[in-house]
């Protein structure tokens, strides 16, 4: 039997079978961890994501393989060219792989010999990269001055500070390091971890700009009182018994205008000039829609990707996004302006939206912590002082959640919780809500909101609000889980509203 | 918060909402005899005299200012029907029943709009509404509609207050502000004015506003006449003030500040309370601090303040009618020293006032327990020693003994067991050498000490079986422990630790039994022995019984802790979604 060798030509194929592969893998799965059927078996798809992850990692591992091979044989090339060949000259004996020479180094980076893998630039490397970790450290302590120019570079190292710690301790080893081969290796190394770091970002950059938007639905709905129930009234019509062969003659039926509809005031939603003819929203545009919404635009609902194991507790099919049906259900004019699922965001993305385009609200949910780092607290104010958005919080559980997103929201908000009053516009529009539900009081049984100039940028509910929205609807009344999906609706329209306003607001 | 309490602080956490239940309401009613024209005179003594015993409880519970009542004279000018109809509405309001008082406000409003209590009325509409967190039609159609329709009622200026404090309640801070700006503009000299601008400091405090917190304080302390109504946010906010200055390490601006508020013999004890000139601790939040300037104000503020305490020294001990007022203000310099981290001068200062006024318990006291806390007992227990009280002295000793690690128990015993010599004060005595015997481990000799006590002291009978069953299960014997507890009487706690003996016992189902017994006889228990039964048949190995039970706390105790606990525990542990529950608040 013959053994495989691995030729560079098979493993060049062998890399290019990998890629071509790992591409039409990250096309097969799913957006979203799934659970599939095959022949019997349950199988457990992990999500598109991870796939393309594991998939940059195994590259990673090929590049530096091929990187170490290259070098290698290059390195090799060029000693052995540099050996003298006269016969009467002392053997050369190699140490570790390296030749001892005494030539003068070249500008060749393949030479170990070449001039600059001396000390000298690992350790500029290693002061560089260790002074850029710690700016990044610093900026993560708001208080040593978090609005001057300096702590705002600092902030802007962020990404990059994982990145400078690993390529200051490379530059450490290289400074270090009496063997120039090590060096050069050391230095190649890094060189190539940092040009493939490069590759990644790039690849990850969205065309033109990496900046999100989550455009509004355009239209022209209103949020007027949605009837909850509808009294019926009795309309006693008179009823003419008419002889055809009596000598009177009635001229004509009673006018239609004399007819007395009787209706309450549940359900006399009046129209009024400049409003759009229904859905949910505001404008004066066509269906419904809001008026600074672009074509295409939709309602989406996004949730915060966090520390806590439970952050996406009833997230996606047979959870959240049973309210973004309801919500199409309850407003069929609706339809096509909102999103088919719901979406999760980790706080880079959050901050990385255009800035008069950002989501309106953005769901936090968690039963054990909520720990933001201060970049992403940072992330957290921004987004709702400066581009105007509402995050609804949810206790779903009785760990240390509730009072960690209290703590959380006092400090990025500046200011402290009131409670929610039960007439307040988004407990009445569109849907009146006199009593908060909830599944399990987690932290209590009222809820809190932080308000700034006026508007409300947190709701906190207290009780597991999206446990209701489950398919289950975690077993508790029909008539509880209603309110709950309505509660979430409100919430939705009030954070679009006030968005869509602010947005036109911005407008030249 | 309720619209009605009466005073606020910046600094202070705010004071529970001064629920009309409990004689907030209970002050306006007005007098029965009022009510009917003509009746007996017995009956009418009698009447007046509940009135007055109504009026004296009230006094003593309610809070009740101008905020949310009616004067007499204005009782009295309702008619008999009238007074009939506020009367049902108030009885409600201090029921708590706010839906229901708000229809009788709202029927009187409808049936009596020129009535002299109609502004009352619609104040107490809106009272109700904000209790019923109606917030926004508490102001709109409730303070906004008394201030249109009523304007010169005595109500106008606490409706324009009421606006204003009703938004900042909801957080919207700049309705709030304008609101308080127009009543103390409106009304400069009235009650809501000064409320207005005291709960301005609190909205400044609150935006970190300084220069603003600063500038009103300072009004409210020295510009504001204080008058009747307006006198109690004055001092309150000269108390205030009195605090900001001393963080400042301004000492004597501190001092100016109080001295509006009190008479010069108060002063020292204003300066010392923990809630109004809480010198002390301001000394100790700054000593403390590590910023270098801040701790120099601290020093400056020590030093100061003991400076100011010495002269009073000086001055009270020239007469000896105002020795112990000398006394106490050296007692004052010792604390400030000790706040401030300075013990060696603290210890100085007990030395001074011994050697000056000579030894006595009070003095010594304080040096022994000096002397303990720098780890020093043998010192203390001489010290104790020359208690003139002597009795009280051994009794320190023993404690000091207790107090040690680890705890000479002998040594306090053989001091409590002399002690207990003299019959009258046996029973104090011997309980504390029972106690003494627990803390030591010596479970067997307390209860040995208890039974003597039970036979001794049968009065305390009761108390001594429950402290025997506390000791066995201290001890965690448990078996004995039950059969102690059968003989107690304090339900329900007995019953529960019956039970947590019976699952150390393994004997689930009594454990169980009991729990179900605390469901039964106590309601408000109820929840925490569901739990603990849930928890019973998890130990005991039956999961599917331990699910229905949390299931069943879930759905019939959603509002509760042991409700979150129940569904989250079914959510990670049994990983089961559907837990039932559901509520409104």
């Amino acid at each position: 039997m013959r053994s495989f060798h691995l030729t560079p030509s098979r493993a060049a194929l062998l890399s290019g079978l990998f890629v071509a592969l790992w591409g039409g893998l990250v096309l097969v799965f799913p957006d979203k961890p799934s659970v599939a059927l095959w022949d019997g078996l349950v199988l457990v798809l992990p999500e598109k994501q991870f796939v393309a992850f594991i998939g940059w990692v195994v590259l990673y591992l090929i590049g530096f393989a091929w990187g170490i091979y290259l070098l290698e044989r290059a390195a090799k090339r060029i000693e052995s060219s540099a050996v003298p060949t006269r016969d009467n000259a002392r053997p050369q004996i190699s140490v570790s792989g390296e030749a001892v020479g005494n030539r003068r180094g070249a500008w060749n980076p393949f030479d170990p010999d070449a001039r600059y893998y001396g000390p000298a630039l690992g350790i500029v490397c290693f002061f560089v990269c260790m002074s850029l970790f710690a700016a990044a450290v610093v900026s993560e302590f708001p208080n040593l001055g978090s609005e001057s120019a300096v702590f705002k570079l600092c902030a802007a190292l962020q990404p990059v500070k994982f990145t400078a710690l690993i390529l200051a301790t490379a530059g450490l080893a290289t400074a270090v390091a009496r063997s120039k081969r090590v060096r050069q290796s050391l230095s190649m190394i890094a060189a190539y971890s940092l040009l493939f770091t490069l590759v990644y970002f790039l690849a990850h950059r969205r065309s033109g700009t990496n900046e999100e938007e989550y455009a509004l639905p355009a239209g022209g709905g209103n949020d007027s009182p949605q009837a909850m129930s509808v009294k019926v009234q009795k309309v006693v019509r008179k009823r003419y018994v008419i002889n055809p062969y009596s000598s009177i003659t009635f001229a004509a039926p009673p006018p239609i205008e004399n007819i007395d509809v009787k209706l309450t005031d549940e359900t006399s939603n009046r129209y009024q000039v400049g409003m759009g003819d229904g859905g949910l929203g505001q404008g004066d545009g066509e269906g419904g829609g809001f008026g600074s919404g672009k074509d295409g635009g939709k309602i989406r609902f996004i949730r915060l990707r966090h520390s806590d194991k439970s952050w996406d507790k009833n997230f996606g099919i047979g959870g959240d996004r049973n309210l973004l049906a309801e919500l199409v259900v309850r407003f069929p004019k609706m339809n096509g302006k909102v999103a088919d699922e719901t979406e999760a965001i980790d706080f880079v993305t959050l901050g990385n939206y255009k800035p008069k385009a950002a989501p309106p609200v953005v769901y936090v949910g968690g039963a054990g912590t909520f720990a933001p780092s201060a970049t992403d607290k940072r992330v957290l104010k921004q987004y709702i002082t400066e581009r105007h958005g509402m995050i609804l919080g949810d206790t779903l559980g009785g760990g240390a959640f509730h009072s960690n997103f209290i703590a959380v929201m006092n400090e990025i908000t500046g200011t402290t919780r009131v409670e929610i009053p039960r007439d307040d516009p988004i407990h009445k529009r569109p849907y009146e809500i006199p009593q908060l539900p909830f599944v399990v009081a987690h932290g209590g049984s009222t809820p809190y909101g932080w308000k700034l100039d006026g508007r409300w940028v947190v709701y906190h509910h207290p009780g597991a609000l999206s446990d209701a929205w489950r398919d289950d609807r975690a077993g508790i009344k029909k008539v509880i889980a209603d309110h709950c999906y309505l509660l979430g609706i409100n919430i939705i329209s009030y954070a679009h509203r006030e968005h869509d306003q602010w947005r036109r607001s911005q407008q030249p | 918060m309720a619209p009605f309490a009466t005073t606020l602080s910046a600094e202070e956490p705010l004071p529970p909402t001064p629920s009309p239940k409990k004689g907030g309401g209970a002050c306006i009613t007005p007098p029965p005899f009022l009510e009917e024209g003509v009746g007996g005179r017995g009956r009418l003594f009698f009447r007046i005299a509940l009135v007055v015993l109504a009026l004296g409880f009230c006094a003593t519970l309610a809070p009740a200012g101008p905020l949310d009542e009616m004067s007499v004279e204005r009782w009295a000018k309702l008619k008999e029907a009238e007074r009939f109809q506020l009367n049902a509405a108030e009885r409600l309001f201090r029921e708590s029943q706010w839906k229901a008082a708000a229809d009788e406000y709202e029927k009187f409003l409808k049936l009596y709009e020129r009535s002299e209590g109609a502004a009352f009325a619609q104040l107490k509409w809106s009272h109700c509404q904000v209790n019923l967190r109606r917030q926004n039609a508490a102001i709109k159609d409730g303070y906004q509609s008394l201030l249109d329709y009523y304007p010169e009622s005595p109500e106008a200026p606490i409706a324009g207050l009421l606006i204003g404090r009703t938004y900042r309640d909801i957080g919207d801070a700049k309705p709030a502000k304008k609101a308080y700006a127009k009543v103390i503009a409106a009304h400069p000299k009235h009650f809501a004015a000064v409320m207005s601008r005291l709960d301005l400091v609190e909205l400044a405090a609150k935006e970190n506003d300084t220069e603003t917190y600063a500038r009103l304080l300072r009004e409210l302390t020295y510009d504001v006449e204080r008058k009747g109504a307006t006198t109690a946010p004055c001092v309150t906010a000269s108390q205030q003030y009195a605090r900001l200055t001393f963080r400042a390490g301004n000492f004597e601006e501190g001092l100016k500040a109080l001295a509006t508020s009190c008479s010069e013999a108060q002063l020292p004890h204003h300066l010392m309370h923990p809630s109004w000139g809480a010198l002390p601790t301001i000394v100790g939040e700054l000593t403390g601090s590590k910023d270098e300037p801040t701790k120099k104000n601290g020093e400056k503020l020590t030093d100061a303040g003991a400076a100011w305490f010495k002269t009073q020294v000086t001055a009270n001990l020239k007469d000896p009618k105002t020795k112990p007022q000398a006394q106490a203000a050296w007692y004052d310099i010792a604390e400030i020293r000790r706040h401030a981290g300075q013990t060696d001068k603290q210890k100085a200062v007990y030395e001074d006032i011994i050697a000056t006024l000579g030894p006595d318990d009070t003095t010594l006291g304080y040096l022994a327990r000096w002397y303990k806390v720098h780890k020093q007992p043998e010192l203390a227990r001489t010290t104790y020693g020359r208690f003139k009280d002597v009795a009280e002295g051994q009794g320190q000793i023993a404690l000091s003994y207790r107090e040690e690690t680890p705890p000479q128990t002998d040594k306090a015993v053989a001091i409590y067991r002399q002690l207990a010599a003299d019959v009258k004060v046996a029973p104090r005595w011997l309980g504390e050498a029972a106690m003494a015997y627990r803390r030591g481990g010596k479970p067997d000799l307390a209860i040995a000490v208890y039974r003597e006590l039970i036979t001794s002291d049968a009065k305390g009978a009761d108390a001594y079986a429950i402290e025997i069953a506390e000791t066995l299960y201290q001890a965690q014997r448990w078996k004995e422990c039950i059969a102690a507890y059968r003989g107690t009487n304090n339900f329900p706690t007995n019953y529960l630790h019956m039970a947590t003996a019976n699952r150390r016992l393994k004997q689930y189902d009594e454990a169980i039994a009991l729990y179900r017994q605390v469901i039964a006889a106590s309601p408000a228990n109820a929840s925490s022995a569901l739990l603990q039964i849930a928890y019973t048949q998890e130990e005991a190995g039956k999961k599917e019984d331990a699910i229905k039970t949390l299931k069943q706390i879930c759905d019939k105790h959603p509002k509760t802790s042991e409700g979150s606990t129940a569904h989250t525990r079914l959510n990670d542990v049994y990983k089961i979604p559907i837990t039932l529950g559901g509520a409104k608040d």
